[in-house]
């Protein structure tokens, strides 16, 4: 079963007195599994797309499917817990809090998807948020703050908070866009090794062809249209 | 509650938070020592009426037809009351023996007092050449007299037309002191029958002090007690505690009404001002709100969190503030000497109490916190609902 059906989406914004279409009837499927890499000058759509198909943003018109579920009319509660549960999301610029350690950042998901229950279950995900730093190489440095780690240890902070929930689906919009290429290069594979281990698609806007080449799949997207 | 954690994050990160808590923290500290004082003030005043006053307060008058035992039987029919007193309560003016303000009258170097007639043992003179007396320490201070002293008293003795002036030499035996510095300023204690034939009553007493049983309906008591006074004398007042002290109290509690409205004030803006804190926050930590958003916080855990936030803000402020009212409780008169220049601010004189009474209410406290948070909290409602309508892409854009 695909897991991620988009159809037709369209997103545009208001710019003055016209409208810049983002997307432009966008049709485009992920399956189980799948890394799949979005492609494409700067404005041409592709953060745009992951932030649609992330619930962050609404589209004007289109379907989403997620695992054959309409998501894309969903009331702000349900998207925001389907973004908690069923999501991960990998940004450029971290987007750490930090206020909150490492050990703190990951969990943050499992916080505000639990609720009540969270304080139960806090053992169960204390433990889970552990090993996944551990994973990611920084099992030493969980009670540091952003501010006291590198760029690609914060990135590794993201990707591990991206797998809290083990979501079926990763966004990354440009996710090693902030690093140099070797660190950049070691993060994409941490990320990508780990997606593949847990059988989590990951649909990952670059504009770098090196990062691309070790996605599965390639699409390239222009003027809110895949070519 | 799962944003607890994070907003007590929050509180310890952003310097704006705490000093947030310690405009609230001010407001309730001052407000707590403002209502601890004046609740002591109406506790001191409410002892020192039922002291004097009994829990009832039987007037009869000058004309008094019935007796002391018509009195007593009455009483005694009642299950309510555990005592009654009878007592003279006079007015005079007293001077030491020979000062000269007793033998020249266009001097006024004489203090106003409450000649008290009671039944309570007073020491006897030596050689018993002069009427005994017991003075509050304060006034046998102030008047300079020692045991064994005279004093002269002057008072009148109530005529059909005219009062006619009496002057009686009393000496001093024993001092008392009550802890109190309205008792202890202005009464002289006598003999209840050597007062009463001084000032020429027909009957030895000229009020009742009633104690009850803990608990007794005393209003109840009162309507009855003046109901069955009717049919032994024509005229005799029955007058609750309260009512004794009425107008004392009420400007007590009037007073510390006002105040509370007034220094209320400070938490008031305080609250207020967190309004612009958290706004501030919102703008500052936009990106957060973004972060938040995008893990999965639906608009209405972000209202609870900066709700969270609101509530860790006030409860430090009050925590803190609740610190500094006793603190400033504990050291009062230090206070009192600070802000009066090295001198106090509450004199005896006027205030009637030696010392600052504190009383701290505590259903009354818990009352002023319920209401700053509650306050505090409809103050966030508007930054949390401002904070919830940043759409999450905006939000994750800022820089």
């Amino acid at each position: 079963m695909t897991l991620l059906q988009a159809s037709a989406l369209n997103k545009s914004y208001k710019v003055g007195r016209g409208e810049l279409h983002v997307l432009q009837g966008l049709d485009f499927e992920l399956q189980p599994g799948e890394v799949c890499a979005i492609m494409g000058a700067s404005g041409s759509g592709k953060s745009t797309l992951l932030q649609v198909l992330g619930l962050m943003d609404d589209c004007d018109s289109g379907s989403i499917l997620l695992n054959g579920n309409e998501i894309s009319k969903l009331s702000s509660k349900k998207s925001a817990l389907l973004r908690a549960e069923k999501l991960g999301f990998v940004f450029q610029q971290f987007h750490l809090i930090h206020e909150l350690n490492a050990l703190e950042n990951v969990l943050l998901p499992r916080r505000v998807a639990c609720g009540w229950s969270w304080f139960s279950r806090r053992q169960q995900e204390y433990h889970a948020a552990r090993q996944l730093l551990e994973e990611v190489g920084l099992s030493e440095r969980i009670t540091h703050r952003p501010n006291q780690l590198s760029g690609g240890e914060q990135q590794r902070v993201a990707i591990a908070r991206a797998l809290i929930s083990t979501p079926p689906l990763i966004l990354a919009d440009e996710p090693t866009g902030n690093l140099d290429s070797e660190t950049g290069y070691r993060i994409l594979n941490l990320l990508l090794e780990m997606a593949r281990k847990r059988n989590t698609s990951v649909l990952l806007a670059t504009h770098d062809s090196a990062v691309a080449a070790k996605c599965d799949r390639t699409i390239h997207i222009s003027d809110g249209q895949i070519i | 509650m799962n944003f607890f954690s994070l907003a007590v994050a929050y509180f310890r990160s952003n310097l704006i938070l705490p000093l947030g808590s310690l405009g609230i923290a001010l407001g309730i500290g001052v407000l707590f020592t403002v209502i601890s004082v004046f609740n002591g003030f109406v506790t001191e005043l409410e002892a020192n009426i039922r002291q004097v006053s009994g829990d009832l307060v039987v007037k009869t008058s000058l004309m008094n037809s019935a007796s002391e035992d018509d009195f007593r039987q009455l009483f005694n029919q009642h299950s309510t009351i555990v005592s009654a007193e009878p007592h003279v309560h006079w007015f005079g003016l007293i001077g030491r023996r020979g000062s000269r303000a007793i033998s020249d009258a266009r001097t006024a170097d004489l203090s106003g007092v409450l000649l008290v007639g009671s039944d309570v043992n007073i020491p006897a003179t030596a050689n018993g050449d002069f009427t005994p007396m017991i003075l509050g320490i304060i006034l046998a201070d102030r008047l300079g007299m020692k045991i064994g002293d005279v004093a002269e008293i002057i008072t009148q003795r109530p005529g059909f037309k005219h009062s006619q002036p009496v002057r009686h030499s009393f000496q001093l035996t024993a001092t008392n002191s009550t802890g109190r510095f309205d008792q202890d300023i202005d009464r002289v204690l006598v003999d209840r029958r050597e007062l009463a034939q001084l000032v020429g009553l027909d009957s030895n007493f000229t009020d009742w002090k009633i104690s009850t049983a803990k608990g007794s309906d005393l209003v109840a008591l009162q309507g009855q007690l003046t109901k069955d006074l009717s049919a032994i004398t024509e005229r005799a007042g029955v007058r609750t505690w309260r009512q004794v002290g009425g107008t004392l109290l009420r400007a007590a509690e009037d007073q510390k009404g006002t105040l509370a409205i007034v220094f209320g004030f400070i938490v008031l803006v305080a609250a207020y001002q967190l309004i612009a804190t958290l706004l501030l926050l919102i703008s500052d930590k936009r990106k957060d709100i973004g972060i938040l958003g995008a893990v999965g916080a639906s608009p209405a855990s972000i209202r609870s969190f900066f709700l969270a936030l609101s509530c860790v803000v006030t409860t430090f402020g009050v925590a803190l503030g609740l610190i500094i009212g006793m603190l400033l409780n504990a050291n009062l008169h230090a206070v009192e000497l600070l802000i009066g220049g090295g001198k106090p601010i509450f004199l005896p004189e006027v205030y009637k109490f030696d010392h600052i009474p504190v009383a701290v209410d505590w259903p009354q406290v818990m009352s002023l916190i319920v209401i700053t948070y509650v306050i505090t909290l409809l103050f966030s409602l508007i930054p949390a609902i401002k904070a919830t309508r940043i759409p999450i892409v905006k939000a994750l854009v800022q820089r």
